[in-house]
Order: C-alpha cells, then sequence, then structure tokens
C-alpha cells in the first residue's frame, strides 16, 4: 500500500520535471502539461479523493516553479496555490462527474483529455487573471490538442504501471 | 630368498610408477591449471584495454563536443563591464502561466534578485552575441528564478532602431516566443506596406509616389537595451521586429522575436549587476507632505497658522512653491506683495 503511494509521487515528481523539460517542445512554446493529465488519469481510475489531493499536491509542485517576485514593498509575492486550486478542482470533478464515463476507448480519452485541459488551463487562467493580471500569452488550445493527442498514450503507459484497469473499483 | 626379493621389486616397482604417474597426472594437471588461468587473466587484461579504448573513442568524442562549444564561446564577446556568472539551464517553463526559467546557481556564489540575465545567441548576421534572456526574480541559496523577456509581467525600455527614440517592450504579447514593442511613435515607420493605412502616418505615403527603402523599414532590425531602467545595461541586444502590430491610441506596436531560443537554452550569464539608483531624486523641498491622507474633510489651516507659515516663509524661498489653493477650487491671485496682508479668503493648503 505504501509502495503504491510512493510509486504514485514518483510519478507526480517525473510529470514535474517533464514539464520543465524542452523534450517535447514543439516549437513556439507548445508543450504538453504532464500533470494535468497525470491527474486527468488517477481521478477517472480512482475517484474524486484521489483526484482531489494528487491535483493539490501536484499543482502544489508546478506553482513552487513559477518562484516569487519581489514587489515594490519589497516584500516576496508568491504564487502559491494557483494550480493546486484549479488542478484539485478538476481532480475532484472528473472523480465525481465521470463516475460512469466510458474510458475504456481511446477517442473518449482524448476527447475527455482535451476538454478537462482546456478547462483547467482556463481555471489557472482564471485565479491569475483575478490576483495577478491578464496573460495574454496563455495557452489554452495548443496545450489542450497537444495533451489530448498523447493523453491516450499515456493513459496506456499509466495503466500498464500502476496497473489501474478501467473497471477498477473506485472510492 | 631371491624370486622373493625380485616379487617385492617389482611390486615396488609398480607403485613407484604408479606414484610418479599419478604425480605427473597431478603436475600436468596443474600446469594445465596454471596456463588456463594465466590465459584467463590475459583475457581479462585484454577485455580492460578494449573497455578502455571503447571509452576513450567516447572521451574523444566527449571532448570533440566539448571543443567545438568552447571554440564558440571564444568566438563569442562577453561583455567585461561588469563580473559574470555562468550557469546551467535547470528547467524553462514555457507552458506555465507565468513563464520561468529556473537555474542551478544561487545565492551562494553571489547572485541577487533584479540581476540581469542573457545567454549566447546568433545575431542578425548570424554571429553570436549575448542576448537577452530576462532578469533574476528570486534566488535561493543553490537555485535561482529567473523571469524571461516572454513572461507576461515583463518589461523594459529598448531603444528603436535608427532612431534616438525609447519604447517599451512587454512580454505579454499574445503570442507565444515573441515579445511587443509597444509606445513606438507614430511617425516611425516599422512595415512600409502598412503605410497610408492608418490616418497618423506619413502624407507623402498615401501619394503612391513614395518609395520606401528597406532603411526606412524597422522589420529585420534589432533592438537594443536602452538602460534607462537602471536593471539592464545599455545596448544588450534583444530581438528582432519582426512585424507591425495593431495601434495602441496614437502609438504604434511591434512584434520583436527575440534572438535567445527559450527552448534550446542550455547555459545563461549571470551578470552582477544590481539596479542603479535613479539619477534625478525628487527635491526634498518639493516633497508633499500629506498630514490627512484618508477620505473626509480636509483640514483647511486656520488663519493663525497662514500667518506663522507666512512668516516662516521669510526663512526658507522655497516654501512659495507651495500651491495656493481657494477652498471652492478657484486658481489662487497672485500675490506680488509678500508684506501686504492675505486676504482672508484664500488659505494655504498643505495638499
Amino acid at each position: 500500500m505504501i509502495l503504491d503511494k510512493v510509486f504514485i509521487i514518483f510519478g507526480m515528481l517525473l510529470s514535474h520535471f517533464l514539464n520543465g523539460s524542452n523534450l517535447f517542445e514543439l516549437g513556439n512554446a507548445i508543450r504538453p502539461d504532464f500533470m494535468v493529465i497525470f491527474v486527468i488519469f488517477f481521478a477517472f481510475r480512482k475517484g474524486a479523493m484521489y483526484g482531489l489531493w494528487l491535483g493539490f499536491f501536484g499543482g502544489l509542485l508546478t506553482d513552487t516553479s513559477l518562484g516569487g517576485e519581489i514587489g515594490p514593498d519589497d516584500a516576496i509575492y508568491y504564487k502559491i496555490g494557483l494550480h493546486s486550486l484549479s488542478y484539485s478542482l478538476i481532480g475532484y470533478v472528473i472523480g465525481k462527474v465521470t463516475r460512469s464515463a466510458y474510458t475504456e476507448n481511446y477517442i473518449s480519452i482524448t476527447i475527455y483529455v482535451f476538454g478537462f485541459t482546456i478547462l483547467s488551463r482556463f481555471l489557472t487562467y482564471l485565479l491569475f487573471w483575478m490576483f495577478f493580471h491578464s496573460n495574454h500569452s496563455y495557452s489554452f488550445v495548443y496545450v489542450s490538442l497537444y495533451n489530448a493527442f498523447i493523453g491516450p498514450a499515456l493513459f496506456f503507459l499509466f495503466t500498464l504501471a500502476y496497473r489501474l484497469e478501467p473497471d477498477e473499483v473506485r472510492q | 630368498m631371491v624370486r622373493g626379493i625380485a616379487t617385492f621389486q617389482g611390486v615396488g616397482d609398480f607403485f613407484s610408477g604408479s606414484f610418479d604417474s599419478f604425480g605427473s597426472l597431478i603436475k600436468s594437471s596443474y600446469n594445465k591449471l596454471e596456463s588456463f588461468e594465466r590465459v584467463r587473466e590475459e583475457r581479462d587484461s585484454c577485455l580492460n584495454v578494449m573497455e578502455e579504448y571503447r571509452q576513450l573513442s567516447k572521451d574523444v568524442d566527449r571532448l570533440k563536443a566539448e571543443n567545438a562549444i568552447l571554440r564558440q564561446e571564444l568566438n563569442f564577446p562577453l561583455r567585461n563591464d561588469y563580473p559574470a556568472v555562468r550557469a546551467e539551464v535547470l528547467s524553462v517553463r514555457l507552458n506555465s502561466i507565468y513563464r520561468t526559467i529556473i537555474i542551478n546557481k544561487g545565492s551562494e556564489v553571489g547572485i541577487k534578485p533584479y540581476m540581469p540575465v542573457v545567454a549566447r545567441a546568433l545575431d542578425e548576421k548570424g554571429k553570436f552575441t549575448e542576448a537577452l534572456v530576462g532578469k533574476i526574480i528570486a534566488v535561493s541559496k543553490g537555485s535561482s528564478v529567473i523571469q524571461p523577456l516572454i513572461n507576461s509581467n515583463f518589461s523594459m525600455g529598448v531603444s528603436v532602431p535608427g532612431t534616438n527614440l525609447w519604447a517599451s517592450l512587454n512580454g505579454n504579447s499574445g503570442r507565444g516566443t515573441e515579445v511587443l514593442l509597444d509606445y513606438i511613435d507614430s511617425g516611425i515607420v516599422i512595415d512600409p506596406k502598412a503605410i497610408g493605412t492608418f490616418p497618423m502616418g506619413p502624407a507623402q505615403a498615401n501619394t503612391g509616389n513614395t518609395y520606401f527603402t528597406e532603411g526606412f523599414s524597422k522589420i529585420g532590425k534589432p533592438v537594443f537595451s536602452s538602460g534607462g531602467s537602471g536593471v539592464y545595461p545599455q545596448g544588450i541586444p534583444v530581438g528582432i521586429i519582426v512585424e507591425e502590430g495593431t495601434r495602441n491610441g496614437s502609438f504604434k506596436t511591434a512584434y520583436v522575436r527575440p534572438f535567445v531560443e527559450f527552448d534550446k537554452l542550455l547555459n545563461v550569464i549571470i551578470l552582477k549587476k544590481l539596479p542603479e539608483k535613479w539619477r534625478e531624486e525628487w527635491p526634498a523641498e518639493k516633497t508633499i507632505q500629506i498630514d490627512g491622507p484618508y477620505f473626509g474633510e480636509i483640514d483647511f489651516p486656520k488663519e493663525k497658522d497662514y500667518n506663522s507659515q507666512k512668516n516662516n516663509s521669510t526663512k526658507k524661498p522655497f516654501n512659495n512653491l507651495k500651491p495656493l489653493v481657494k477652498p471652492d477650487g478657484t486658481p489662487p491671485e497672485t500675490n506680488t506683495n509678500p508684506t501686504s496682508p492675505p486676504d482672508t479668503g484664500n488659505t494655504e493648503v498643505t495638499p
């Protein structure tokens, strides 16, 4: 049981490092978001609570890479909480809403990954706009399309690695 | 007796022969084993030598690659007006809402926030140059976070090529890896094809007789840091103007492609330069002291206070510069005679 959790944490760290890598860059800053695919996978296969917590910690990990910024009052402003809120919301919603969703077909996985990636990015954008400023360079569609394209392959790999078949009993 | 001795001798010979043959067997076996062992040692040494040769070819490849990089570095002119630190890029987060680059050097080597970061890049003529990457925004002991040019919160002043004017460079361009050059003077030609489509363009453009050569066009021209903000040194190449953007009020905009390719960034150079102090300081005598900064009734000074301030004003001539405002908001009357009594309705207000 503990080994399962350790392996999940390892996968989360791997997703985080892959997000910072230039390996999958298509040019023009278009690259996939592995962390959101990871959260979507576990929310589908393990349910709302896994989606919530993995989304929270995965988002927190993503937020750490945003860094702090010294403001005019010499105070450092961190952006902790942006991704953790949006990812945990996405994870929870997927786990709750899509309990009876059909995810055994790769086309359906593609559609789900596209939809939920764009939703998570929209939520993150909205939070960033509310607390900081409007970011015109934040990609919604291209990253979601990229995620949708590699989503089925990653779902297949995650299924093999974590031995989580689609008919796994959800919590 | 003799037969007995002969028989015993025969038995003795048989046994001694057997012992001899057994001894020779052991000896030959030992010799063979020894030879096998020698062969094995020779084989192991050969394998080691082969492994060394294999490693040698890898080392040669690695040294060749390193040599190529060092040769490039030799042609790469570093700014020598500031001490610099080279760092390796650990992570480039371009798909994030707040784009950052994380490097492997931090406060241990003296990196501090607001230090400019440059990297080796090819300029518009294909030569190596140090181009601007961004600035340090956060530092820990062994790592730092860079805010790159393409970060949505990034802004700096750049000089417009071919002119003595400045413009503002903004990372929030709405494009993947391009930045926006904003507040360009409306008289500057960016794209010759676009002349005439804007109402504030040159008057000759609409006649069709004016032909703008490439010298007028700013497309394809590099922009450099202006140095006006005090954060970045003057003259660092930033990028090339690639396209004219939409008009921003009475100003023009343009898109700039940075020289640095952020998706291929491996090493960066941090210039150990802290922001300069403002060159001009606001005079102390012009500093506005706000007595009641909160909402509410303005506490106008009484006539007694005015008179006391008036007496002080004879000692401090700069106090005459303070604005005189009537309570009803009308402009004050010019009082040319400092000794004449003030109007009762004219009070001096500290805004």
